[in-house]
């Protein structure tokens, strides 16, 4: 085993998880929840000081932490932005982090931000480019991050390979980790038309740090990664099959908008732990 | 086409209007959408729905006030004249009191304009850097010679903010639950907003405290700023000025908004 597999591996310890979203801070504070670590997105909490971080601070005494991260634009041909990258860095020494983590997508060119997860060309000259930056990343953030695969409604005439392909070369090249969103892999699915289990069979086990679900909105002709809704039946069929194959990882639920009461959110987060146990029970 | 230009093509046209042709010949045909558009609208449409979220969330009493329609109209003016340049979405509605003082008809618009900063000044408060206020017991240990060169640094959440009464009744009738409606009173107010104990305060500013307050944290010293106040109200007394200082001194104190004090050097 090399180095790199032993550090993914150290960081695949089972658990479940929910995204910290401050209208759930009420309850967070009020009373442990059963919740094994919070994701938080980065950039909500790279601000000077005030509540936000307090609130941090409070949760994270609590509980372990991973870091998502919606602007780190490694597949944009724009120089990387050192500003965001100490800003990021300057994060993950207060948070200690048990993952960081981005999307592969760019954000803008032209110093510019759309504020969106834009679809990375698959092409060679494309992943060159990622690998580099990816490369130059962990370096100057001292640690592998890991990227997840984004939902996109469009794709390239001019791509050269798939997703799956693309993203398991980057890991291998770049020495990176991976966060599989069993739900974008759905939506893309659905609307690039591809089998999903088939991608998920393309990709390296061994590099996958974390697993996001989450609901999406179905337009008929597409469907969007919008985190509003409840997960869905083919995305826990899904996510029951990525635990049968890929064996445990840590898991957790995305959830964005439309905020249900947060005992709900716990149900799903227990709906998600008895879909592992009864796939790791099959499995021994 | 090489991976600039590609993503050049691809921004442009979820900036513009309608889509760039070039860019939409490089896409692949979706799977059900009879037209490539209607599933690029999802970024395209998208962009234009984040920003108004963005704005509605940092703006909330002046998307009530404008109603939706128009508030719609100014993140679309706002968004074309200044697309965000930030990672954090959390600055990108930062510019909007600029931008309405400076663009008509948001400009002539007292109103509008005194919502929007005394909204944003209340955003950056909000999360503004940290610091230890300091305790007025300090005072005590300064020599009466050194009072003059005293000048004093501001916790980063005090911001005075240039407002209208209406624009404040406004405020405080949403956050009130209360139908908000546009005052008549239009008079010019200033307030001083700042955080205290992780809460964000604000109370109105006399004009005499005001420009005390915006010269303390300019950096003048307590001398200067006396000399300052009286230069500005000669109809006052001179011998006034000191006492109304210490007066404002102290409150700042009192409200934890001073964070350090020291002689400035000779």
């Amino acid at each position: 085993m090399t180095g790199s597999d032993q550090a993914a591996r150290s960081s695949r310890a089972q658990g479940f998880g929910l995204g910290l979203r401050p209208v759930y801070y009420p309850e967070i504070l009020a009373a442990p929840q059963p919740v094994d670590w919070f994701e938080i997105i980065s950039e909500n909490y790279m601000v000077p000081g005030g509540r936000p971080l307090a609130t941090l601070d409070r949760i994270r005494a609590d509980y372990p932490m991973r870091m998502h991260g919606v602007s780190l634009s490694i597949a944009s041909t724009d120089p990387l932005d050192f500003d965001y990258l100490r800003a990021l860095k300057k994060l993950v020494a207060r948070v200690e982090p048990e993952l960081v983590s981005d999307h592969l997508a760019w954000t803008g060119v032209h110093c510019l931000n759309l504020h969106d997860l834009l679809p990375a060309p698959l092409t060679r000259e494309s992943l060159d480019h990622c690998v580099a930056r990816v490369g130059r990343v962990q370096d100057f953030l001292g640690r592998r991050i890991a990227l997840e695969n984004p939902s996109t409604y469009v794709a390239f005439a001019g791509d050269e390979m798939s997703e799956a392909d693309f993203l398991a070369e980057l890991a291998q090249r770049a020495d990176c980790l991976l966060l599989l969103d069993v739900n974008n892999v759905h939506v893309s699915a659905f609307n690039h038309g591809f089998d999903a289990h088939a991608y998920l069979d393309r990709l390296p086990r061994e590099r996958v740090a974390q697993i996001h679900v989450a609901g999406h909105s179905d337009l008929g002709t597409h469907k969007i990664d919008t985190h509003d809704h409840p997960v869905c039946d083919d995305v826990w069929a899904l996510f029951s099959y990525v635990q049968r194959t890929f064996g445990p990882i840590p898991a957790m639920i995305e959830r964005d908008d439309r905020f249900p009461p947060f005992s709900e959110l716990l149900e799903e987060l227990a709906h998600m732990r008895l879909l592992a146990e009864a796939e790791e029970r099959e499995a021994a | 086409m090489k991976l600039a230009e590609v993503q050049s093509l691809f921004q442009r046209s979820v900036l513009a209007a309608e889509p760039d042709l070039r860019l939409l010949a490089l896409l692949r045909p979706p799977v059900r959408a009879t037209d490539i558009a209607e599933t690029f609208a999802v970024y395209h449409d998208g962009y234009r729905l984040r920003m108004a979220e963005f704005l509605a969330n940092d703006y909330p009493v002046l998307r009530e006030a404008l109603g939706e329609v128009a508030f719609g109209a100014m993140v679309e003016s706002y968004s074309s004249a200044h697309p965000s340049l930030f990672r954090n979405a959390r600055w990108f509605g930062a510019g909007l009191p600029q931008f309405l003082r400076a663009t008509p008809p948001y400009s002539d618009d007292a109103f509008v304009c005194g919502l929007a900063a005394l909204e944003a000044a209340l955003a950056q408060s909000f999360d503004a850097g940290d610091s230890a206020p300091l305790p007025i017991e300090i005072l005590g240990v300064a020599r009466e010679e050194d009072w003059p060169r005293l000048c004093f640094g501001f916790d980063e959440s005090v911001i005075v903010v240039e407002t209208t009464a209406a624009a404040l009744a406004a405020y405080e009738a949403f956050h009130a639950d209360e139908c908000i409606s546009e005052a008549p009173d239009g008079a010019e107010i200033a307030l001083v907003v700042w955080r205290r104990d992780l809460d964000v305060n604000y109370r109105a500013l006399e004009p005499l405290e005001r420009l005390a307050l915006i010269e303390a944290r300019a950096g003048a010293t307590f001398g200067e700023i006396c000399a300052t106040l009286a230069f500005s109200y000669p109809e006052r007394g001179a011998d006034e000025m000191a006492p109304a200082a210490g007066g404002f001194l102290a409150r700042w104190f009192a409200d934890a908004m001073i964070v350090s004090a020291a002689p400035a050097p000779e």
